[in-house]
């Protein structure tokens, strides 16, 4: 979309938005693809603007592509369903990895369930899906103890055998294969990205996955701040950490037409689902993801998956079983709504403001105009906004999202010039409203 | 090893040079930290060299430990104050360095060591003058969050340790129109929540005894092949000159903390390789490939933001970390740091020619002053031989004189309009007959 403005009204610089919104769909898979509110859940999924569904296979419960192709069939049909493009993790395998005649196993596994695929739908779609090989290699607990230079022979052989099964349909082209899926806790987890790049085949990359939380621990536990406060406004603090390792794999990766994407995020990754369920699924859990979004949108990265879509007790999920969203699914529905892929969008605040606030604006097609702004801080925060869109200072709607509504998006007009968020909270000013949102 | 030719984007795609915004200056105090009971600064018959050396790299900080509760004899303090004396000699400022008390967790320790450095403060005033000393550093805390080197230390008991030893310390610099250049907590910056410690102790401190925030940062701890590090020493050695992005992020990610506080962002310690055993680390610092590491993470810190820097270290005795020898012999790093520092100057205005249109394995800087000079560094991160065209930067275009760093020595060289290099290296572009 060529709008023809390169700035604001007031000087921010403007670039085109080309993040693509998107899910994990994972061990709750079975209410996503099968259960009795699927189509509830993908109904909701589309009203989030989901591009790209990650889903699992050989980890996470996974249906099992041999033995129950019609769930797995269900599974990444759900994905189609939702409007979105399937990305498929080979997760793992329980195997010895130095193991010549495992590793050709899994390959073959992985190359047959893509051709079944392309039998399944049209192998003119099925090439465009992503493919990525393991999960976390970088972590023993989740990828299974896998080194590198094991890693590497493994991701070849999936990537070859993947580009023979989409073959007819590449006309020579790469498939979109990827990795490393990359844990962001260990200290070196870029390495496995720079090895990617530099000791893979250039031919058999697609894309650059790579995982990040700020936490794992709960409060008071390995040396984290004992209250629950602290730990709320430090990992909120660190949602700059999403558009920094955006920024480092953007590096990595410059000079070559390679996707880089978040394929994990949320605010915590504790081991017990009651612990991380308060930092994901709560009012807290949505400002963190909002910042998180405006982190993505500032790096330029090309696709972000939240942790997880639907959700069956496990402390991550935007929507439950019965389709019911938490907060976290209304912030993120507030920016892919009102920030679209293909408008121009600029960031507004710098400065010392930027850690109690954070905004990104954004011009679409017949003038539209938005504001998606996030207050960082828990304390009741003021801040007119004359000076980050000025073509909106006078009226529109506001939308917001805090203690005040309960974490529900409450529909307002916008008069004042002044957005008041009642400790964290998530906001919109438009000019415009998204189909539906008035009702 | 192959050679790449690296043609000109062309004229014609070129924009014209853009000058950075008047407010993106240097701000980054370039400096050094003395080695464990180094004392050759002070007593060493190579004193004077010494001290040329390190005045000549254009050394603004160095960093000293001192231990405040050692027996406070005669001898002892005349041997601090002989190396404080020397390191003013220098033209430097120094960053006088605690570590945390041991215990750490027995009040009557920590009492004792808080009045300790206050004591050394208060020795410090009546020997230089209170307007000598309340322009120095003091830093408390070594890795705090390390369990290596402060075994078990929590935050909270770090925090009580800092406020009390601040305050000591404050009340000998007596009263300040600013706040007293007083900081911490040098966080080892390979343990997965260092953000943690810097984030608290910006949060949590009263800002008014911190004037700066301090983080170490090395490339690597591990030797080839242990602990899942590449054993391919190639691989090993490309990876590790690939971290110093980190650089880059951490200052920025601690500026971000910091932006209008008035607090200075300071990496204290760096270097490429932290291992303590000369046989595997020295090859990694001390070489020119150290030199490139070091340079490379120069730039980073620069575009990061970063208030100051303290190599690990300027000198040392003996040991894998040292840019001079105790004789003031100049490693490869010694050289680059003295190339940059002398050229790249606090305050200039910079830019980052090569962030608009990258090139793989280089990396840039380019500063200049209102007088007219205008000076680039240049480093190659890479073994191969690579040739590029200047004039694809327009920034870096009409810079015709190189000074080219080798592993003992700077060649000038005068250039057309392409630059070379044949592995590692780093020039100086500039267009004086003088630099």
């Amino acid at each position: 979309m060529a709008l023809g403005k390169s700035k604001t009204g007031n000087g921010v610089p403007l670039t085109p938005m080309r993040l693509q919104y998107g899910v994990n769909e994972s061990d709750s898979w079975w209410h996503f693809a099968l259960g009795p509110n699927r189509e509830r859940l993908w109904e909701r999924l589309r009203e989030l603007d989901v591009q790209i569904v990650r889903l699992f296979l050989f980890d996470k419960h996974a249906p099992n592509a041999v033995l129950d192709w019609p769930s797995l069939r269900a599974y990444i049909q759900a994905a189609l369903n939702v409007g979105a493009t399937p990305f498929l993790t080979f997760a793992k395998f329980n195997r010895p990895f130095d193991d010549a005649r495992a590793v050709r196993w899994f390959a073959e596994q992985c190359s047959e369930i893509a051709w079944s695929c392309t039998e399944e739908w049209p192998g003119e779609n099925v090439k465009n899906w992503y493919w990525c090989v393991w999960n976390e290699p970088n972590n023993d607990w989740i990828g299974g103890g896998i080194n590198f230079e094991h890693y590497r022979v493994v991701y070849e052989q999936v990537a070859r055998g993947i580009a023979r099964s989409l073959a007819p349909w590449l006309n020579g082209n790469a498939p979109r294969v990827g990795g490393p899926s990359v844990e962001g806790f260990q200290p070196f987890w870029l390495d496995w990205v720079w090895r990617l790049l530099n000791e893979v085949d250039d031919s058999l990359i697609g894309f650059v996955n790579w995982h990040y939380y700020p936490e794992w621990r709960a409060a008071g536990e390995a040396a984290a701040a004992s209250d629950l406060e602290t730990m709320q406004n430090l990992i909120m603090a660190q949602a700059q950490q999403f558009g920094l390792r955006a920024t480092q794999v953007g590096r990595l990766i410059r000079g070559r037409p390679l996707l880089n994407i978040c394929g994990e995020w949320n605010a915590h990754s504790h081991y017990l689902p009651a612990v991380r369920k308060r930092f994901n699924q709560s009012l807290f859990g949505a400002v963190y993801g909002a910042a998180a979004l405006v982190q993505f949108l500032r790096s330029g990265i090309d696709a972000e998956m939240v942790w997880t879509g639907t959700d069956d007790a496990c402390g991550y999920g935007i929507l439950n079983a019965n389709a019911e969203p938490t907060p976290l699914y209304h912030s993120k529905r507030l920016c892919s709504r009102y920030v679209r892929y293909g408008d121009q969008i600029g960031f507004p605040i710098v400065g010392p403001a930027k850690r109690e606030w954070d905004a990104v604006v954004s011009h679409g097609a017949n003038e539209r105009r938005s504001l998606f702004l996030v207050h960082l801080a828990d304390q009741p925060g003021r801040l007119p906004i004359e000076n980050l869109e000025p073509a909106l200072a006078k009226a529109g709607y506001l939308i917001k999202l805090d203690a005040s509504t309960n974490a529900q998006p409450v529909l307002a007009p916008f008069r004042g010039g002044k957005i008041e968020l009642d400790g964290f909270g998530v906001a919109v000013v438009t000019n415009e409203l998204a189909p539906g949102q008035a009702d | 090893m192959c050679t790449r030719k690296i043609q000109s984007a062309g004229a014609e795609k070129c924009a014209p040079t853009q000058w950075p915004d008047r407010d993106q200056r240097l701000r980054l105090r370039y400096g050094l930290n003395l080695g464990e009971h180094w004392k050759n600064l002070a007593f060493g018959p190579l004193r004077e060299e010494l001290i040329t050396r390190i005045r000549d790299a254009g050394t603004a900080l160095v960093r000293v430990f001192l231990d405040p509760t050692s027996d406070a004899s005669t001898d002892c303090w005349r041997e601090c104050a002989a190396l404080l004396g020397a390191i003013q000699q220098t033209g430097a400022t120094p960053m006088i360095a605690f570590s945390c008390p041991v215990p750490w967790n027995d009040s009557a320790a920590v009492q004792k060591f808080s009045r300790a450095c206050g004591e050394l403060a208060g020795r410090c005033r009546a020997r230089w003058g209170s307007h000598a000393i309340t322009s120095w550093f003091w830093s408390i805390g070594d890795e705090p969050n390390s369990p290596w080197t402060n075994e078990g230390i929590t935050f909270e008991a770090y925090r009580d340790i800092y406020e009390r030893v601040a305050n000591a310390i404050r009340q000998e610099l007596g009263s300040l129109e600013e706040r007293p250049r007083i900081g911490g907590p040098c966080v080892d910056g390979f343990q997965p929540f260092w953000f943690d410690w810097i984030w608290r102790f910006a949060e949590e401190v009263d800002n008014s005894l911190i004037g700066f925030v301090a983080w170490n940062r090395y490339g690597e701890w591990r030797e080839p092949g242990g602990w899942s590090a590449p054993a391919d020493p190639d691989v090993f050695e490309r990876l590790l000159l690939s971290r110093t992005s980190e650089y880059w992020s951490r200052a920025k990610a601690v500026a971000s903390l910091l932006e209008g506080r008035g607090i200075l962002n300071i990496c204290s310690e760096l270097n490429a390789h932290s291992h303590t055993d000369p046989t595997i680390s020295s090859r990694f610092n001390q070489s020119l490939f150290g030199a490139v590491y070091y340079a490379s993470s120069l730039i980073d810190l620069m575009r990061g933001g970063a208030d100051g820097e303290l190599l690990w270290a300027g000198a040392c005795a003996l040991g894998p970390y040292g840019a001079l020898s105790a004789r003031g012999e100049p490693t490869p790093t010694y050289l680059a740091k003295r190339l940059i520092a002398q050229n790249v100057r606090f305050g200039d205005r910079i830019l980052f020619p090569l962030d608009r249109d990258p090139e793989a394995q280089l990396d840039a800087v380019l500063g200049f002053d209102d007088t007219g000079r205008r000076t680039a560094i240049v480093i190659h991160r890479s073994r191969d031989a690579v040739q590029v065209q200047l004039d694809r930067w327009p920034e870096l275009a009409n810079l015709f004189r190189a000074s080219l760093l080798c592993e003992s020595c700077v060649r000038q060289e005068r250039l057309g309009d392409t630059l070379s290099f044949d592995g590692y290296g780093i020039v100086l572009l500039h267009d004086e007959e003088n630099v």
